[in-house]
């Protein structure tokens, strides 16, 4: 699962008709799809809990099959107490997908002739982050001793082989690309208004300016919530590993292989550190990154900073996240390197 | 980067994003930088160091003002003052300069 990828897919297939919406391309009057929509109904199995997505496809199709593995995938999410109105996908035989919640089309795509699944995967992701009164940034994590790591890093940099490698030394599973944060309510409550600036409406302006973290220790500890789809391995993260994480294989798509890690985090867990990858290294290199870096580093990665109806509370949040938790740098040669050196430095 | 520290990203700073010119830009200050963002299009600026101590001196005083403020020599704080109002997060008032108006984080 790419969600990153599946924002571009999004993006690029739908520009031009109806633009976008915070990330997730908006697109009405989707043409016909072939074919009734034969398998319907949310799987209620084990996990998808808070959320129903029905998938509709043509039965004993190859769309089909993605549908059922769809749904494989999705089934582990539980979004911890949060509840999302239901996601409707349409797999048409003409290789399109649309998707609508309300009834409303939030987006369309042409799945790709490889990696369909991920695709798919991406963009039902791309939705619930969309949906969803969370922060997320692109990052796996995982928890040790009971205290998140927040893995951040583009797309090959090596997230998901870090996660493995962690879970292989004992680490908890959370996440392999989203890290789901809580979003502070409201709207920040200190303001500088200099002379002559007309203040607008639904801003509250205090007697005197000041900032909130002049006043005391920040509310309640940051914390992650597990989005705990599970493990998506690329052949390049197989090369690193050497083989297969541990857990249930849980689908396949072309050169994916997806797989359920079989510990997992089942609430929210308090976040301790936050990692960004920054390559490969002939050695383990750790090194403290300032709040300004890691904002910098997260700016050029999907995340609610880019979403519209997110961007204020998000920064505030992350804001808050970076005021209370240490962030550093991290270079290693291999993903086991990388676990070891980090299991190290945790509390 | 000619006062060392105004950052944004993917381009250089005085080329850079600039921070729309509204009133809702956000500001977070951390122990040594303070991280401005626009809501609106999500650009974002980093100020650390000398341009965080010039930028927080920036309520309306002259630039040598500024600069006793800051600690700094008055030959450098202009050129900070002159990256940041590229940046968007400082304009001038009269003979002084004032912080771009922010809601703090």
């Amino acid at each position: 699962m790419s969600v990153h990828a599946g924002l571009r897919v999004a993006q690029h297939e739908a520009r031009g008709a109806e633009g976008e919406r915070d990330g997730v391309a908006a697109l009405a009057g989707a043409p016909g799809l072939a074919g009734a929509p034969a398998e319907a109904g949310s799987r209620s199995g084990p996990g998808l809990s808070g959320w129903t997505v029905r998938v509709h496809a043509a039965p004993g199709s190859p769309q089909g099959s993605r549908g059922v593995r769809l749904h494989a995938l999705l089934a582990p999410l539980d979004l911890c107490g949060l509840r999302l109105p239901p996601l409707e996908v349409e797999l048409g035989a003409d290789g399109w997908a649309v998707g609508r919640v309300g009834g409303e089309t939030l987006w369309r795509i042409r799945l790709p002739e490889t990696r369909a699944l991920s695709a798919l995967l991406g963009q039902c992701t791309a939705t619930a982050l969309h949906l969803a009164d969370r922060l997320f940034l692109h990052a796996g994590v995982v928890a040790v001793r009971g205290r998140a790591v927040v893995l951040a890093g583009p797309s090959g940099a090596g997230k998901t082989s870090l996660v493995a490698a962690l879970l292989a030394q004992g680490a908890t599973y959370l996440s392999d690309e989203v890290a789901w944060l809580p979003l502070p309510d409201g709207v920040p409550d200190s303001v500088q208004v200099p002379d002559g600036v007309q203040v607008p409406d639904g801003v509250r302006v205090p007697d005197r300016v000041r900032s909130r973290h002049d006043g005391g220790p920040p509310e309640g500890a940051p914390c992650a919530f597990p989005f705990a789809l599970p493990l998506a391995v690329k052949p390049w993260t197989l090369r690193a590993l050497g083989a297969l994480p541990a857990g249930e294989v849980v689908a396949r798509d072309d050169d994916v292989t997806y797989v359920l890690p079989p510990r997992r985090a089942e609430t929210r867990v308090p976040v301790a550190l936050l990692v960004l990858l920054e390559g490969r290294g002939r050695r383990v290199r750790l090194r403290p990154l300032s709040p300004g870096a890691v904002f910098l580093a997260l700016s050029r990665q999907p995340s609610s900073l880019q979403l519209a109806r997110h961007r204020a509370r998000a920064f505030a949040g992350l804001a808050g996240l970076l005021r209370t938790v240490p962030a550093v740098g991290l270079v290693t040669p291999s993903p086991a390197a990388g676990a070891a050196a980090l299991l190290k430095i945790l509390p | 980067m000619t006062g060392g520290a105004v950052t944004a990203p993917s381009s250089a700073p005085v080329s850079g994003p600039r921070l729309a010119a509204r009133f809702a830009t956000e500001a977070a200050r951390f122990a040594t930088e303070v991280v401005l963002f626009d809501p609106e299009d999500g650009r974002l600026v980093v100020l650390s160091g000398a341009a965080a101590s010039v930028w927080t001196a920036c309520d309306g005083r002259a630039a040598d003002e500024v600069a006793r403020a800051a600690g700094l020599g008055v030959r450098r704080v202009r050129r900070i003052l002159r990256d940041l109002e590229r940046a968007g997060a400082v304009a001038r008032e009269g003979a002084g300069w004032r912080q771009r108006a922010c809601v703090e984080v």
